[in-house]
């Protein structure tokens, strides 16, 4: 009778740790003795020879190219369903304030007196509110015309042109240099 | 190259494709020798290398620096693969229907070279497919990548425990498969001399 069982000596056979000179004696005892051990052994050795030879698989030419192909063809997928969600909201949101739009006008078209003679009065009260602005703001200008010299609008007026002169200066150049263009390039 | 790696994947981070293609022109090999260990076909190998650099570039915001990019990158790999499989053995697809052993790129130009290395990775790959989905990869990372046990643990979210009675199962189960396969091939050897003798008695 062994001193130990088949799982101890299976695990000492299929084990990549180094065996003592001891154990190893031990094992090779049980080896001679045991059939189904010294069969196991020998399949490993050969399963772990298969192994050890077997090489890292490369993929067919061109894998980096394709990747970027896929990868292409996923970003526009995730944008048209990007574009897609966006107009299904707007259409729906605008669906769905044209049906409350339309729920609060069913009443105006049932009998439209009541709020004609509300819109009249809301229109006449704006146009009031309007000329009465518009009189104190003329009435501001003049004020503030009578208090700033003549020679500060004319300063104020040559400051604002050389403002926009220099605006379209750079404006022109900006375009000549095609500097949009290649940023915008970059940002696709 | 460490700080190549790095500097690719900071600026893949920010959006940049062409910073993360050349992680995979780099990684490509590793990720697809992985794929086509475990599933046991090169088309299906080279989408499934596909998918998992698609979703490593998806999502490389939540790659912890901390840990090597390859095994995060052969992590999503393998746990692609396991899904795969998973589903392929949910659907009970028949031998029949299995994809064909297509050809393995060998960069060997004698034939008799290029054949016996077809014969080597069919045994390999026989042998592999005698394992679960989870022992295949533990195998795959341990003898190809040589990863440790504490690594195949990271990359496969197991215990140490756990994987070594993982590879232990496996190594088992191959040796088994390898001395069935012998035995088959035995009787077929028999079976073909009997048939050649018979006229003869």
């Amino acid at each position: 009778m062994e001193k130990f069982d088949h799982p101890y000596f299976e695990a000492r056979l299929l084990s990549d740790a180094a065996l003592s000179p001891d154990e190893s004696q031990e094992l090779q005892r049980h080896l001679q003795v045991c059939e189904a051990c010294s069969q196991l052994a020998i399949a490993w050795n050969q399963v772990r020879a298969e192994l050890r030879a077997a090489t890292l698989l490369a993929p067919p030419e061109g894998f980096t190219q394709r990747w970027k192909i896929r990868q292409e063809l996923v970003r526009r997928q995730q944008h048209r369903r990007q574009v897609l969600v966006t107009l299904v909201f707007s259409v729906g949101g605008a669906a769905l304030l044209f049906l409350i739009l339309g729920l609060l006008a069913l009443p105006l078209l049932i009998s439209p007196r009541p709020a004609l003679l509300v819109i009249v009065y809301q229109l006449t009260t704006f146009f009031s509110a309007a000329s009465d602005a518009a009189e104190i703001a003329r009435t501001l200008a003049r004020a503030v015309g009578n208090l700033v010299p003549p020679t500060l609008w004319v300063g104020l007026a040559v400051a604002a042109a050389g403002l926009l002169i220099i605006w379209v200066a750079a404006m022109l150049r900006l375009l000549k240099t095609g500097r949009v263009s290649v940023w915008n390039d970059q940002r696709r | 190259m460490e700080h190549v790696e790095a500097l690719c994947i900071a600026m893949a981070q920010h959006g940049d494709a062409e910073a993360f293609a050349r992680l995979v022109d780099f990684y490509q090999t590793p990720v697809y020798n992985l794929c086509h260990r475990m599933l046991g076909d090169s088309g299906e190998a080279e989408d499934a290398a596909q998918e998992a650099f698609l979703r490593a570039y998806k999502n490389i915001l939540r790659y912890d620096d901390k840990r090597p990019f390859a095994t995060w990158l052969l992590s999503i790999a393998a746990h692609y693969c396991i899904d795969q499989l998973r589903k392929r053995r949910m659907n009970i697809v028949s031998v029949e229907d299995l994809p064909p052993q297509t050809e393995l790129p060998d960069p060997t130009p004698n034939p008799e070279s290029v054949v016996s290395g077809r014969e080597q990775q069919s045994r390999v790959q026989a042998l592999l497919n005698s394992l679960s989905e989870v022992d295949r990869a533990v195998v795959v990372m341990y003898y190809w990548y040589e990863y440790s046990y504490e690594e195949i643990a990271q990359t496969l979210d197991l215990t140490v425990s756990a994987v070594k009675s993982r590879l232990h199962r496996a190594r088992r189960s191959m040796a088994e498969a390898w001395t069935g396969d012998q035995r088959q091939t035995a009787l077929m050897e028999a079976g073909n001399h009997g048939e050649i003798r018979s006229p003869v008695f």
